[in-house]
């Protein structure tokens, strides 16, 4: 994995733990990463998976360092930013970007869709910002009348647009997704994964998609890593992973996803009620 | 289509105070002992009928139109005093099992309260009941549970504790509010399950409220899917997944990611979302 | 904005105390200082357009009580500015370091809050006014001095609060420096509660004010202000109570004017509820 243009090695994160801090003690931490190995290449659509606590969005995080890693390295294009300095950060920041889970919160309410759009390019001390996200806009598949108006006042699958049109503004090499499409209904996340596959296809863009549903990482990625209690547990191809899931672990998350067919078999086959302690 | 069934809803309208209707001469019916889903986007109207049944539809809607008839008995139009009497027989299983615990007490107050209201049962006999209630949906230690208050519980566990909450007072008919959308995937799996396990030993019928096909397949016996507030098809469950005949319902399932056909995959046409 | 009556009523109060503060000069019927031993106490006679009738009496000097409080709200508006805007910058200031920068810093000024509004405030205010001197501008000084505290706190939680949103996180990712994430993100968002604290802050500076000059820690007794007015008032409120309800009804819509302004601002502030 020499040629990685994201890459992580023995990744750990760990927390202050503030319920247990003592008086003139600083607070006990307590790891969520375990040493995680992780490399997206240029182009590249990588599912990151697990359900609540597997430590998915903290792996996340850690990659485009709004975490700071407690132990391993993250590799971006050859730099080692593991602790690079925030104005060290700044110079990649336009080729690394991200697209939060909930739109509402990752916008802020008093600015306009433009000047959020705008931000990243503000960063860069540009000061022709209009063509370039109204260019932004459009490849999002929103129109440019939206941009004078405010988040509150968009519908949920264009908030989640205007999100995905501010991460790509800077035509960025590598975008982080978390959880974008699960708070979308059916048709609004069909839409927003068919966009992702051409933003792919047009910009060669790479891709970390986290999310809890493998159904939606096997429509939109060409590899997997399942993770649980802050480890990958299972890293592969998507067609191998599907087909022939190794760790027990997967085979249990392929078997809770509901497919769309009748099969009365299916909830017999439910396994023991892990969590009725 | 007999007049037997449990719940009849008949050529139902509702609509908000400014007169936009959020429910458009929706007809269903469901039999005792039946799981029906109510399938559709956000904004299809599907809660709006669950609520429409349980009586509790925002300050700013009203039924416009139609009647909700439960075991022959119709329930628009019923005063609240009279709701509370029948109010028995119907039961509630929410979506969000944190906001519907009060914080600030325990589980068992929150199990009894109900009990003692409804059923009049006396605070011993509730508290034993709900103990009962608990084993049954396969929480393993009832008595520590109980004294618990609902932030020391799983997400899993919370929705345990109110499905066994919607059992208590042996209701004819359960409406379950997107019951297993705020889980994860293999919690969402034991809970249908013992949603299923629980509907077969009552008898209860349940109205199933959820966007996700995939768990429409598993669980429901006969669907309606909803479009804007109104009825786009009704059937079999099978007939559904097998041969959707609406082309609404067809793009819904061609929406839908599978992980065993990725190339299936399509958005829904605009024509379809206006 | 203008269609809140709050905004409407409360800016309305305010505009006539300015007016009466800027134009005290063309206003006032007589020298507020012009004492006139022959009309000692004499009963208010409501003719507002007379100009030799005293339209609110006079006081035990003889001074006219009308004149004296349209001059007195020169002092009134002049705390309210200085010392509501001096303690929402200084406040604001330190709450936005706090918050936003977090660490030694944080700590250092989060204590000296806490150690700061251990203080009973009236007792600090008059120990500071006794050692650097009476006087209209001690009053401003140990206004700022002392609830500074009021600002730091809510700002501070308002900014924790900011930080911790998920546009703060893209603010980062987009690759913004802390100063202009700060002034771009956090400052819109804190600002419109400054501004409501602040309306708040110079109801409360007016009646600061008026305790001092009560206990005859301000301006001199001579000069006209609404808390010696008050404090005089009480010692003859029984042959002429017109003294001490007059200074008190101007007092009262003075702050009832900032805070309805206040609570006006607040819902009109806001981009999601407006």
């Amino acid at each position: 994995m020499s040629g990685a243009l994201l890459r992580a090695e023995a990744l750990r994160v760990a927390f202050a733990d503030r319920a247990r801090k003592r008086p003139f003690r600083s607070a006990p931490r307590v790891e969520v990463l375990h040493g995680g190995d992780f490399a997206i290449h240029a182009g590249e659509a990588v599912g990151i998976v697990g359900e609540s606590g597997s430590g998915k969005t903290t792996l996340g995080r850690a990659l485009v360092r709004l975490l700071e890693p407690a132990g391993g390295r993250v590799v971006f294009d050859g730099t080692d930013i593991t602790h690079a300095p925030e104005p060290t950060l700044r110079g990649l920041r336009a080729r690394m970007q991200m697209v939060f889970q909930n739109p509402l919160a990752s916008l802020n309410p008093r600015r306009t869709i433009a000047a959020s759009v705008a931000a990243p390019l503000v960063a860069r001390g540009e000061r022709a910002v209009r063509a370039p996200v109204l260019a932004a806009l459009e490849r999002a598949g929103l129109s440019a009348v939206l941009a004078g108006r405010y988040p509150h006042q968009l519908s949920g699958g264009q908030r989640q647009r205007v999100g995905i049109a501010r991460a790509i503004v800077t035509r960025p090499d590598f975008i982080l997704a978390d959880e974008i499409v699960s708070g979308l209904d059916v048709a609004t996340q069909a839409q927003i994964l068919d966009l992702l596959r051409t933003l792919r296809r047009e910009m060669g863009l790479a891709l970390a998609f986290i999310t809890h549903d493998l159904s939606v990482v096997r429509v939109l990625c060409e590899r997997v890593v399942v993770m649980r209690q802050g480890a990958i547990v299972e890293e592969g191809g998507c067609a191998a992973v599907f087909a022939a899931p190794r760790h027990p672990y997967t085979r249990r998350l392929l078997a809770a996803i509901p497919l769309p067919e009748v099969d009365d078999a299916w909830l017999d086959a439910a396994e023991p009620d892990a969590d009725a302690a | 289509m007999s007049g037997a069934r449990l719940l009849e809803i008949g050529h139902l309208s509702v609509a908000l105070g400014g007169g936009a209707a959020v429910l458009r001469d929706v007809s269903l019916g469901v039999a005792a002992g039946e799981v029906h889903g109510l399938v559709g986007m956000s904004g299809a109207g599907k809660s709006m009928i669950g609520r429409a049944v349980l009586g509790i539809l925002p300050p700013s809607a009203r039924v416009i139109a139609g009647s909700i008839r439960l075991d022959g008995r119709e329930l628009v139009g019923m005063t609240e005093r009279a709701r509370r009497a029948a109010g028995s027989t119907l039961a509630l299983i929410p979506q969000d099992p944190l906001s519907a615990l009060n914080p600030v007490h325990r589980i068992a107050a929150q199990m009894t309260d109900v009990m003692r209201l409804r059923a009049r049962l006396s605070r011993a006999a509730a508290l034993a009941r709900a103990e009962a209630l608990l084993a049954e949906v396969h929480i393993r230690d009832p008595a520590a549970v109980l004294r618990r208050y609902p932030h020391e519980l799983s997400g899993g566990m919370r929705q345990r504790v109110l499905i066994a909450t919607a059992f208590a007072c042996a209701p004819r008919l359960i409406v379950a509010d997107e019951p297993t959308t705020a889980l994860d995937v293999t919690v969402q799996k034991q809970i249908l399950r013992l949603i299923r396990e629980m509907q077969h030993r009552h008898g209860t019928a349940i109205l199933f409220i959820t966007h996700d096909l995939g768990v429409v397949a598993k669980i429901c016996a006969t669907v309606t899917v909803l479009q804007h507030g109104a009825i786009v098809e009704q059937a079999p469950v099978a007939d559904i997944v097998a041969r959707p005949r609406h082309p609404y319902t067809r793009a819904l399932f061609a929406a839908t990611p599978r992980y065993d056909r990725p190339e299936a995959l399509r958005p829904l046409a605009g024509e379809l979302l206006a | 904005m203008l269609r809140n009556w709050r905004v409407l009523l409360g800016g309305g109060l305010l505009l006539a105390l300015a007016i009466a503060a800027v134009f005290a000069p063309v206003l006032a019927p007589y020298d507020p200082l012009d004492q006139d031993l022959a009309a000692q106490l004499v009963p208010p006679d409501w003719q507002f357009f007379n100009a030799a009738a005293h339209a609110l009496g006079t006081d035990s000097l003889g001074r006219d009580v009308l004149s004296r409080l349209i001059w007195g709200s020169r002092v009134a508006l002049t705390v309210a500015l200085v010392a509501g805007a001096l303690t929402a910058l200084a406040g604001t200031a330190l709450g936005l370091a706090a918050g936003f920068f977090g660490g030694w810093l944080d700590a250092l000024i989060s204590r000296l809050v806490d150690v700061w509004s251990s203080f009973p405030p009236v007792l600090l205010s008059i120990i500071l006014v006794a050692l650097i001197g009476t006087g209209l501008w001690s009053v401003v000084v140990a206004i700022v001095v002392i609830d500074w505290t009021r600002f730091c706190r809510v700002v501070r939680a308002e900014t924790l609060k900011q930080r911790g949103m998920d546009y703060v996180d893209a603010a980062v990712v987009a690759g913004l420096a802390p100063r202009a994430i700060l002034w771009r993100e956090v400052v819109p968002n804190v600002l419109p509660l400054v501004l409501v604290l602040l309306t708040l802050e110079m109801g409360i500076a007016v009646v600061v004010e008026a305790i001092l000059s009560f206990v005859g820690l301000s301006i001199s007794s001579d000069a006209p202000s609404w808390g010696g007015m008050i404090a005089e008032g009480r010692t003859i409120v029984h042959e002429a109570p017109w003294v001490l309800v007059g200074a008190m009804a101007v007092l009262l819509a003075t702050v009832l004017g900032f805070n309805l302004l206040g609570d006006g601002l607040k819902a009109e502030l806001d981009p999601v509820l407006r």
